[in-house]
């Protein structure tokens, strides 16, 4: 859209049908807007909804498990019809924003254990991400968007876009990249998952995801700092890439596992890491079923980089897999707690061969570590 | 809710081909088989189409531009 057309309609702003959304949907809006979840190109209309919920595929047959849905008080858009284009805005606290146009094309009731069950595998309302669609509103709309403006959050310069990543990885000469899903600061397993797997190519993108998360979870800051910092003494500075995927975690394991495939293959990624339990929460998941459901997707575009487990190896004297250490499960057998790290940091103490210190340090020294 | 499909016709003789290779493998039906290959295949041919689409160099000297400014080139 045109900087002429976005300025007419601000001006007209007022003869829209205006719906304030979440500041997480805002970053589904930019996420559409930039290609991070390309192909959509708007919010669900039912065809695509259902065809997710039934084949974990768009009606394209193009794989996708989570929808990315709008849901509206049915009151809002009484009278409105297909083809209506209506003002999306967000107001983070302070002042109203209009983010972006859309056009309706699809108002649809759903529902929501069938969408439970889908996507999270389960309809126990414990489950955060069951009982966050369970607090949505009945109806839900689809249809493109265009975005006018963008809220800019406290990490904006970390969050690069699709365009911005790709040209990044053609600079450097990376033909083929790795990427890393994190809503951690990181212990020395992690690190040793993204150095084995940075081994064998040419780069690797660490790509926290940063947006609301459950209480008690590390905030974005924190999370961002540490990076740096390890980034800063620990990896060679042409080999890898710190940016951010603005999102909400649905904790819906093996489907979010595909999703987050899906979204750094757009950044233009060729790997994808996949640990223990991804995107888990609680015993929902089984350890591994986040590897299992790649298997259905030989058409995915990028790669799945499957570790099971790791753990610091008293007798081979590293950080080690079970791939690559006779050792595990006995007494040499020193796992990383990530409960443990989480205690002691709170406390001001450095984590001893689970952390690196000066990350840890980094870390002691913010006052504020965790999601209130 | 199951799904909606469609019917295709293979020669008899490579349907038998299929049909004999699903004891190695983790396929239920030839249909199965036959989708999760042709959607392997398919991806191939899509992604060689899109790693033609580059950028105009004007929009990649701006992004350039763009990612100096952010520190992520030199
Ligand atoms: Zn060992």
């Amino acid at each position: 859209m045109g900087e002429k057309t976005k300025m007419i309609i601000r001006d007209q702003a007022s003869e829209f049908t205006k719906l304030q959304v979440s500041p997480e949907t805002a970053k589904d809006v930019k996420n559409i807007a930039y290609g991070v979840y390309s192909p959509l190109e708007g919010f669900s209309c039912e065809n695509d909804f259902l065809s997710i919920l039934t084949h974990s595929r768009l009606e394209s047959d193009v794989p996708w498990t989570i929808p990315i849905v709008l849901d509206v008080d049915e009151k809002m858009i009484r009278g409105m019809k297909p083809g209506d284009e209506i003002l999306l805005t967000t107001s983070d606290g302070g002042e109203e924003t209009i983010i972006a146009t859309m056009e309706l094309e699809d108002m649809f009731e759903y529902d929501k254990d069938q969408y439970a069950e889908s996507v999270f595998g389960t309809k126990d309302t414990a489950h955060p991400g069951v009982k966050k669609v369970m607090g949505r509103e009945d109806t839900l709309i689809g249809g493109p968007i265009h975005l006018l403006d963008e809220v800019k959050g406290p990490h904006a310069k970390y969050n690069l876009k699709p365009k911005e990543t790709r040209v990044l990885f053609h600079k450097k000469g990376w033909e083929s990249v790795v990427a890393f899903q994190t809503r951690n600061p990181p212990h020395l397993g992690h690190e040793h998952v993204q150095k084995a797997s940075l081994t064998v190519v040419d780069g690797l993108l660490i790509n926290p995801v940063i947006g609301k998360k459950k209480q008690g979870d590390f905030l974005d800051t924190v999370i961002l700092k540490a990076y740096e910092t390890l980034i800063q003494h620990y990896y060679p500075k042409d080999s890898v890439v710190l940016s951010t995927f603005e999102t909400e975690m649905h904790y819906a394991g093996p489907k979010e596992a595909i999703h987050h495939s899906i979204a750094r293959k757009n950044l233009g990624c060729t790997h994808f890491i996949v640990g223990r339990d991804h995107a888990g929460v609680g015993d929902y998941y089984g350890p591994f079923d986040a590897h299992a459901i790649f298997e259905a997707f030989p058409d995915l575009g990028i790669q799945p980089v499957c570790f099971r487990s790791f753990y610091m190896c008293t007798k081979c004297n590293a950080v080690v897999s079970d791939k690559v250490c006779p050792h595990g499960g006995g007494e040499h057998q020193v796992n990383f707690k990530g409960r443990v790290v989480r205690r002691m940091l709170a406390e001001g103490k450095v984590p001893e061969k689970q952390m690196r210190p000066e990350v840890a340090q980094k870390i002691i020294e913010m006052k504020e570590l965790f999601v209130k | 809710m199951a799904g909606n499909f469609k019917e295709v016709k293979l020669p008899d003789s490579l349907h038998k081909r299929i049909e004999k290779r699903l004891p190695n493998t983790e396929f239920k039906t030839v249909s199965e088989y036959v989708t999760f290959l042709v959607r392997e295949v398919l991806n191939n041919i899509e992604k060689e189409e899109d790693d033609q689409k580059a950028f105009t160099d004007e929009e990649e000297k701006e992004i350039e531009e763009r990612l100096r400014n952010l520190g992520y080139i030199d």
